[in-house]
């Protein structure tokens, strides 16, 4: 899983109808700083997230595991919202 | 599987419904060689029970889901092994 913040929405007219009704986030990897780092991914969203908010993204074959993105064309989901974050070494 | 340091933890209340009571921690990835922690890191659910600064074992892609079978969890990376002990035989 990658740690991200996201940071704007994407919106899609025309597009495969699996994707109908998915909420698609734009979202940059970010440190354990909160620096946000380079890497972007279009994700879709599973569990209502907005802007500015730190999340996790699942990538690849896995993200079609959720109810929401389940045999659909999607390789990246939103599958959870960070509240806290603890590291010590 | 790939080794790494357990370097902390990530607490979420609002997680897509088969997230529910797994744990979420940070491991940094170990250069087997070297034995250095690299500066990178990735989140990992664990079907362990590994604490903060244990050395794991961890599966990425696909195959971090099948360790939950035959239940469905939405993870790309899982812990799936404490490691006791690594022996490396030195090359002439």
């Amino acid at each position: 899983m990658v740690l991200g913040k996201v940071i704007g929405t994407v919106v899609a007219t025309q597009k495969d109808p699996s994707l109908v009704g998915k909420k698609l986030l734009l979202v940059k990897a970010i440190d354990l700083n909160d620096n946000i780092l380079e890497p972007f991914v279009v994700a879709v969203d599973a569990v209502g997230v907005g802007v500015g908010e730190k999340v996790l993204v699942v990538n690849g074959s896995s993200a079609r595991m959720t109810d929401e993105t389940k045999d659909r064309s999607i390789d990246s989901v939103i599958v959870a919202k960070v509240d806290s974050i603890q590291v010590s070494i | 599987m790939y080794y790494g340091k357990v370097i902390g933890n990530i607490v979420s209340t609002i997680k897509v419904k088969n997230l529910d009571g797994q744990k979420i921690q940070i491991v940094r990835p170990i250069d087997m060689e070297t034995g250095e922690p690299s500066e990178d890191f990735i989140v990992a659910l664990d079907i362990t029970s590994s604490g903060i600064g244990d050395y794991v074992g961890y599966e990425d892609g696909k195959e971090a889901a099948w360790a939950f079978e035959p239940k469905e969890v939405v993870t790309d990376a899982t812990i799936v092994a404490i490691i006791d002990k690594v022996n490396i035989e030195k090359r002439k």
